[in-house]
């Protein structure tokens, strides 16, 4: 009957139906595990609906939303290929996302005790150990090196370095980098307990000292010159968190500030997502790669841990006061996550210690030390 | 692997890990110079004293 009625025919061998696979099932699946986690556990959900959104869409066969449209001979981008190709292609989402970040971030417990810039630095230690590991799983020297910024946890630096070096691994490389960081609470505090001892996580730091508004404004100055003299391919990320920096603590561009950290910042979020989500198609996700890329993810988080936990009791062995070592571990950036857990865990040894604001500091520090590491993996391997 | 690899990865892993460590550390004594020029940190004990004999 249905061919007495061609029109109609037509439609019915034109729905995505018709071309529906057991690996778009799969991937359905996936995208309502990240929905489901984003809404009903609370894990990073400002990223992990518009992901799991994304990766519904971009398994819908037929549906014009990644890739090109062909219509009278030429080829027309799909509505999520414009974000992907002008937002994240070209980097610009990252940088945007960072002047957010910047404009969010107060600087101050790192300028009150910047010795913390050095737990930052050791931090980094997952980001090179998973780069090895991903070599000796199989992957290509650049693939490795974006697989290994996972460990710095800071999502829109993953995204970066992942589009310039390694764009077929974006999908997977930040869903696994969001992913780890909303797990930081479970990730990280046996990896604390483990390489501390009681009397360790019992120590009571002293109360940081004021820092003057003038030493704010001058920072993130300071700061871009002297990141992005030293590492030139950093300067897009540095230069826009300091930028946004630069508006909140000079306090005269209010307005700048409000929409760097708000409006600005929710919309290229919803970008990201959607952009993010709709590359992690059936075909190239249902791989054994994005499983290797999920394994090396979790060594890159612990080991930056341990990084940042073992350097904060090398450099007591020096310091005439003491650091408590658990603030080491925020040095992996997931900011401010990684510094709660410093303080839930400090705590844990002594309801009285309040590491918060000193953990603040190495996980400002963790973000500066994870954009200076893709700044150098991109001067080497570029 | 070829060893041309391993050679490039060794080279990244310890030219990376140190280049993160020295620039980390010059922003840290570039923030450590800038708090004592501001006059907002207090120049240490030693310095301090230092600063008092030559003074009188």
């Amino acid at each position: 009957m249905v061919e007495n009625f061609p029109m109609l025919n037509q439609v019915i061998v034109n729905t995505g139906f018709f071309y529906l696979q057991i690996g778009h099932l799969v991937m359905w699946l996936v995208s309502f595990l990240f929905i489901y986690l984003a809404i009903k556990k609370g894990f990073e959900p400002l990223l992990l609906v518009p992901i799991g959104f994304g990766i519904l869409l971009a398994n819908l066969p037929l549906a014009p939303i990644m890739g090109f449209s062909h219509h009278g001979g030429e080829a027309h981008r799909n509505l999520i290929q414009w974000f992907y190709d002008y937002g994240v292609a070209n980097e610009l989402i990252p940088c945007l996302i960072f002047m957010g970040v910047g404009a969010l971030t107060d600087f101050g417990p790192m300028i009150a005790n910047p010795k913390v810039l050095i737990l930052g630095a050791a931090a980094q230690l997952g980001v090179y150990i998973s780069f090895f590991s991903a070599l000796l799983f199989g992957f290509s020297i650049k693939e490795a090196a974006s697989i290994g910024i996972i460990g710095g946890a800071d999502g829109p630096t993953c995204i970066y370095l992942t589009a310039i070096l390694a764009p077929h691994l974006l999908g997977a490389n930040a869903l696994a980098a969001y992913s780890y960081m909303a797990m930081v609470p479970l990730i990280q505090p046996p990896i604390m307990r483990l390489l501390t001892t009681e009397a360790e996580r019992k120590i009571k730091m002293k109360q940081m000292r004021a820092v003057s508004k003038r030493e704010k404004i001058i920072f993130p100055l300071l700061g871009t010159v002297v990141i992005c003299l030293l590492v030139p391919p950093a300067a897009p990320l540095m230069g826009m968190m300091f930028l946004g920096n630069l508006f909140r603590e000079s306090g005269v561009v209010q307005r700048l500030s409000h929409a760097a950290q708000n409006e600005l910042l929710n919309i290229v979020t919803i970008f990201l997502g959607l952009s993010v989500g709709a590359t992690m198609n059936a075909e190239s996700f249902l791989k054994p790669q994005p499983i290797f890329i999920f394994i090396l993810g979790i060594v890159a988080f612990s080991m930056s841990t341990a990084g940042g936990v073992l350097m904060a009791k090398l450099m007591n062995l020096f310091l005439k006061e003491k650091i408590n070592p658990l603030i080491g571990s925020a040095g992996v950036s997931a900011v401010p996550m990684a510094a709660r857990v410093s303080q839930v865990e400090g705590q844990k040894a002594d309801k009285h210690n309040f590491l918060l604001m000193h953990a603040m500091g190495p996980n400002v520090a963790g973000v500066i030390g994870t954009a200076v590491a893709a700044g150098l993996f991109l001067i080497m391997l570029r | 692997m070829n060893d041309a690899i391993w050679s490039q990865a060794l080279m990244v892993f310890v030219g990376g890990f140190t280049g993160v460590f020295l620039s980390l550390v010059l922003l840290m004594l570039s923030v450590m110079a800038m708090s004592i020029f501001t006059g907002n940190k207090k120049p240490t004990a030693k310095t301090a004293r230092k600063e008092d004999q030559a003074n009188g």
